[in-house]
């Protein structure tokens, strides 16, 4: 899910940087001080979640968990994965300094989607789980499309590499749904409270 | 011409038989390996050594009389080596490399650093 230094061209890097930058300056700006633990631990589990290392086919992927950060945050996404991928840039490698702002972008955008559909599912009394499944599936879905278009985008050569990527994904998918859907549950259950509307 | 090709042909044969196969099925951590010459030549008690990033030997052993040998890979473990003896030599590059055992601390690390970060922004942003 990281696009590593050195591989995208300057123009798609400076691109993503701007616009992640707005969108992480205003997320910081009008974070609210009673938002600031629940945004920690949310930034925690992103953090972790990236460790944890689902095997799909002959490579392994990890988890992202966009949506169900998304669902809990709201726009305040943006610094939990910002702050989240700064850390593993800088300590671990994954991604790196560069490529942060295309990282942002590409996994907190989508994440907004994950906020939207938790939202809708709330007025809803049928097919809850369905909704809360597509809370993990959707953003992840299109945070696997925005990676393969950022590499599409970068010239021929990645657009084979762009394919198998997406591909690769969907099984991940599915495994981020199924996470997302009993984690919503037991929440729901345990401390409903937790879940009320994000700003 | 063709019974020049034919003999070229078999004196190229026992090249292919010395080509050193290794095949490795990894599950877990744990890695089950064949290696052989040909279909009917296993690769008898072939030197067989687990190294780091660096080329630092962590773990040595030999394949069985069918070429085969087990293995649980040692923190650090990146790619495994297997001598056929002769100069035939073989390595395979694990695609999941094990973390080198000091990947626990920054790890803690950075989770220390999460909770620093949003510590000193919850000081910071404190209602007046």
């Amino acid at each position: 899910m990281h696009i590593s230094e050195g591989v995208l061209r300057p123009e798609i890097l400076l691109a993503g940087a701007a616009v992640s930058a707005v969108l992480v300056g205003w997320a910081f700006k009008t974070l609210r001080h009673e938002e600031i633990p629940k945004t920690a631990v949310l930034c925690a589990l992103f953090f972790i979640a990236s460790f944890i290392h689902v095997p799909v086919g002959p490579a392994s992927m990890h988890l992202v968990l966009g949506g169900i950060v998304g669902a809990f945050l709201g726009m305040r996404v943006f610094v939990a994965v910002f702050v989240g991928l700064l850390l593993q840039g800088l300590l671990f490698g994954y991604g790196g300094v560069s490529t942060l702002g295309v990282n942002v972008f590409n996994i907190a955008t989508p994440a907004l989607l994950g906020y939207g559909l938790f939202e809708a599912s709330k007025k809803r009394e049928k097919f809850k789980s369905l909704w809360w499944f597509l809370v993990g599936f959707v953003p992840l879905s299109v945070s696997a499309s925005l990676l393969s278009l950022a590499l599409a985008l970068n010239g021929e050569a990645f657009a084979g590499v762009a394919k198998v990527i997406f591909a690769a994904h969907f099984p991940l998918m599915v495994v981020e749904g199924v996470i997302t859907l009993f984690a919503l549950a037991f929440v729901q259950k345990v401390s409903p409270r937790l879940l009320e509307r994000a700003s | 011409m063709k019974r020049l090709l034919v003999v070229l042909w078999c004196l190229a044969l026992p090249l292919y038989a010395h080509k050193l196969s290794v095949f490795a099925k990894e599950e877990a951590g744990k890695v089950e390996l064949r290696a052989y010459f040909s279909k009917s030549a296993p690769c008898k008690g072939c030197q067989v050594s687990v190294q780091n990033v660096s080329g630092k030997v962590l773990l040595q052993t030999q394949t069985n009389d069918e070429g085969k040998a087990w293995l649980t890979l040692p923190a650090g473990a990146s790619r495994v080596v297997v001598e056929g003896g002769m100069g035939h030599q073989q390595e395979l590059v694990l695609e999941n490399p094990v973390p080198e055992e000091g990947a626990a601390l920054p790890f803690l690390l950075s989770l220390l650093g999460i909770g620093v970060f949003f510590g000193l922004l919850w000081f910071v942003r404190r209602p007046k």
